[in-house]
């Protein structure tokens, strides 16, 4: 017992002094040489259980080793992510409050409507975490097989071809656009609420084909049909599916679906580079690859300053793309 | 005799053997507490089991999502809050029961119906998983809406005050439920410019306002003689459902599971909109019929079947075909691929051992569930005993926590506190709250789906029609109003020709 109590004692003491401490360095001015000073928080702009908060959650238990403090993942959801966006961009800028995003949060949704932040003023990029898989897959019995040969089958069916997506104004919506756009056929675009049930409409055969991430487990057991992948690289689990590159379509360019550690602008640069470095040794963790990997993702760090300019560049280029839609405000 | 061996070997770990019941009561309380979802719970235990082996990781989570199912239905039958979205249409008659004193047998009634609903959604995944995921699939936006339609005519039904109240109501919830971005074009809708309605009025705040905040309000602000009257609902209130009784929503029950199996096989309906349409089948045939809204316990036992039924059957799109059939799902699938088992025709083949233990473990989850809840309303129903002073400041915490807590959002507390004056508004004129609410939940399918078949169709309106399943609906829907709502009004109308005044019309 007594043995206890000075444990105890002496702990207390180590923590007055490191207080007195770091009391000291702030005085100097070394204010937070040893970020984080306390526990951290994490603001995903989703309810539980959606891929934003799966992505956080996969990549938190070792950001919270690496820096060893606590995270609290704060799910601030609504308003189709720009909610919990517009509470990060109005924290205080101290270093100790991140969100992890998707695409649509910063590239997307600023253009659509009239929101309370700015995405390139009031957001500071800390790193660039995680790509989506990205194919598109047609129904079981589409009568095409090719890129080429849904080009064809929309030229010689004007107004027939039909291709779901997870929502307007999402990723998997602007990239059908896009294809639209660049192939210069019609397309009647259907949103659903969420990429499984539109999924579930591909299968079923009510809706002719989707772009999206969850097409390739399905593709892989033949329940719908792979026509292309939009990534640079094939994918492992379907190594006969070409890109559209090798296919000869350049049209989708840089079009990808990511998420990435932002922070309230303002944040110490120190706060930002050691989250960044924390980033980047997570995504190293074969753990972390695994889970990613599980949720049909894979792991590509960028640093703050080329995070930051991804996000300036598809904020520019899908602002061209929402415009002759009507869908930018 | 080595595969039984080596299924068993699964099943009999230390692991699986504790977290079965963990699962069951830990999801029965997370479930019975509003604010706190199951999806929640979920989200923030899934990293953890993904150490632990696959099974025990599921069956913990399968425990969890099965308590909450029924859990929700205590806290809508004692408080008038429910503690889960989907135990919303419990509320309607499960309240009323308590209030007149047969609080234990409405939960006796919830647990049997979330009992066999459980078990025989977990039957039809083990037997029929292959059959129900295609049918599943056949399941476009044209047979959705046609299948909404249908369930639109529960308005009807519940409309204790009058065919016309009842149809304001209901205008006035698919009128609300178009708040927020339209799902074509995402313009704004009566959101006044506020980010905090894009995605519409949030549910829960909204039910809890609506629900349970005009008793509270009404107690201490309302005029004298809501004051007065019993403290606390009648004696006598400790009698379980009598077997008379059991074999009366036996039926409802049986068909209530089988719509909630049909139901949550196909994405994108959900637990809370399936307990309606069983709501709307029940309404029609159940004896108790006409007391629906008003205390039924056939009410009660529609609802719970339903979204019991839904539990394992949601199961189905993701075995066997790999689609979630809703978020929970979708988590439970990055659970399967991150254990390596990656779930579709290829897990049948190549983990048959382990769909075994599965399926094992969540029958044996049932009877948990059973037993569970059995014991633990005995205690619980007690609450209906606690005088209205001490009860209802409890109560104002637990839905301002509770709507609070869904997103984290101050603004969902006012949603919160405005519904309830809108639901003091209803009781003075009358509309019934739960037409409102069918509405509510309704109205982004129906309207979802209908602008989806016009996209599909090129604006042609002949394409609602071009599905059999869906012709069957509208002849349903059909029969539904003529024969439930038509007939009887012109019955009434004869009725008060000849003399006898009735207030139906």
């Amino acid at each position: 017992m007594t043995i206890f109590t000075k444990t105890q004692w002496t702990r207390r003491a180590l923590f007055a002094a490191s207080a007195v401490l770091v009391a000291g360095f702030g005085a100097v001015g070394e204010a937070r040489a040893n970020w984080p000073e306390g526990n951290l928080r994490v603001i995903v702009p989703y309810g539980p259980g959606g891929s934003s908060d799966n992505v956080t959650r996969a990549i938190t238990p070792a950001l919270e080793e690496i820096l060893d403090t606590n995270i609290t993942v704060e799910n601030i959801g609504g308003g189709g992510g720009v909610i919990g966006v517009t509470r990060l961009a109005n924290s205080k800028p101290d270093g100790a409050t991140f969100g992890v995003v998707p695409t649509a949060t910063l590239a997307i949704a600023p253009h659509m409507r009239q929101l309370n932040y700015d995405p390139i003023e009031d957001i500071q990029a800390v790193a660039k975490v995680a790509e989506g898989y990205f194919a598109l897959a047609m129904r079981p019995d589409f009568p095409a097989d090719t890129l080429q040969g849904v080009i064809d089958y929309a030229k010689e069916n004007p107004g027939q071809l039909t291709l779901g997506s997870a929502g307007v104004g999402g990723i998997t919506h602007l990239v059908v656009e896009v294809f639209a756009k660049e192939a210069d056929i019609e397309v009647q675009h259907v949103p659903f609420k969420g990429s499984n049930e539109a999924m579930n409409n591909v299968m079923g055969g009510h809706v002719d084909g989707q772009f999206d991430a969850v097409m390739l487990r399905q593709a892989q057991s033949g329940a719908v049909k792979p026509i292309v992948m939009l990534n640079d690289q094939r994918w492992d689990g379907l190594p006969d599916t070409p890109t559209a590159k090798e296919e000869g379509f350049d049209g989708f360019g840089t079009l990808a679906s990511w998420w990435g550690v932002i922070a309230p602008a303002g944040t110490p640069q120190e706060a930002v580079d050691a989250m960044s470095a924390a980033v980047e040794e997570a995504l190293q963790r074969p753990d972390v690859q695994k889970r990613l990997e599980s949720l049909g993702l894979y792991g590509t760090y960028l640093d703050a300053g080329a995070f930051g300019d991804q996000i300036a560049e598809n904020y520019q280029t899908y602002g061209e793309i929402l415009e002759p839609l009507g869908l930018s405000q | 005799m080595e595969y039984g061996a080596s299924v068993f070997a699964m099943i009999l770990d230390w692991k699986v053997l504790l977290f079965l019941p963990l699962g069951v009561s830990a999801g029965a309380i997370i479930g019975a507490i509003p604010g706190l979802t199951i999806t929640m719970a979920i989200s923030v235990l899934l990293p953890f089991t993904l150490f632990l082996d696959p099974l025990p990781g599921l069956v913990l989570i399968f425990g969890i999502a099965k308590g909450g199912l029924f859990g929700g239905s205590i806290s809508a039958i004692l408080l008038n809050v429910p503690g889960t979205p989907a135990a919303a249409c419990t509320m309607i008659d499960g309240y009323p029961l308590s209030r007149k004193g047969r609080a234990l047998e409405a939960l006796d009634t919830a647990l049997f119906a979330s009992f066999i609903g459980d078990f025989i959604s977990v039957l039809a995944l083990v037997l029929l998983a292959g059959a129900l995921a295609q049918l599943s699939l056949s399941f476009g936006p044209v047979e959705l809406f046609a299948l909404i339609v249908f369930s639109l005519t529960v308005i009807a039904a519940i409309s204790t005050s009058g065919l016309l109240k009842g149809i304001t109501g209901g205008a006035l919830g698919l009128l609300a439920g178009t708040v927020g971005l339209d799902l074509v074009y995402a313009s704004e809708r009566f959101t006044f410019g506020s980010p905090n309605l894009f995605d519409g009025i949030a549910f829960m705040p909204l039910l809890v306002g609506l629900f349970a905040l005009p008793d509270i309000l009404l107690y201490y602000f309302g005029p004298r003689q809501e004051r007065s009257g019993p403290g606390r609902a009648p004696e006598g209130g400790h009698k379980r459902l009598s077997m008379k009784d059991f074999r009366m929503v036996l039926p409802t029950i049986l068909k209530g599971s089988g719509i909630g199996v049909l139901l949550g096989a196909i994405p994108g309906i959900g637990g809370t909109a399936s307990t309606f349409v069983s709501y709307a089948e029940a309404r029609r045939t159940a004896p108790d019929g006409d007391d629906f809204g008003k205390g039924a316990l056939s009410g009660v036992a529609a609802a719970e079947s339903a979204n019991s039924g839904t539990g394992a059957s949601t199961l189905i799109p993701l075995l066997a075909l790999g689609i979630p059939g809703d978020i929970v799902g979708a988590m439970l699938l990055g659970a399967f691929y991150f254990h390596g088992l990656a779930p579709g025709p290829m897990l049948f083949a190549n983990n048959m051992n382990f769909v075994h233990a599965l399926y094992i473990t969540l029958f044996v989850s049932s009877a948990i569930l059973f037993g569970v809840g059995r014991y633990g309303t005995r205690y619980i129903q007690r609450i209906v005993e606690v005088p209205r002073d001490v009860m209802f400041p409890v109560v104002i915490v637990l839905t301002v926590i509770g709507s609070f807590a869904i997103s984290n959002s101050v603004f969902d507390i006012w949603v919160m506190f405005v519904a309830g004056l809108v639901g003091i508004g209803f009781r003075i004129l009358q509309i019934p709250a739960a037409a409102f609410l069918i509405g509510f939940v309704l109205s982004p399918l129906l309207e979802n789906n209908m602008q989806r078949v016009l996209i599909i169709g090129r604006g042609d309106y002949t394409a609602f029609f071009q599905s059999w399943l869906a012709l069957v609906f509208y002849a349903a829907t059909l029969l539904a109003v003529f024969g439930r709502i038509l007939l009887p009004a012109i019955r009434a109308r004869r009725d008060q020709a000849g003399g006898v005044a009735t207030n139906e019309l």
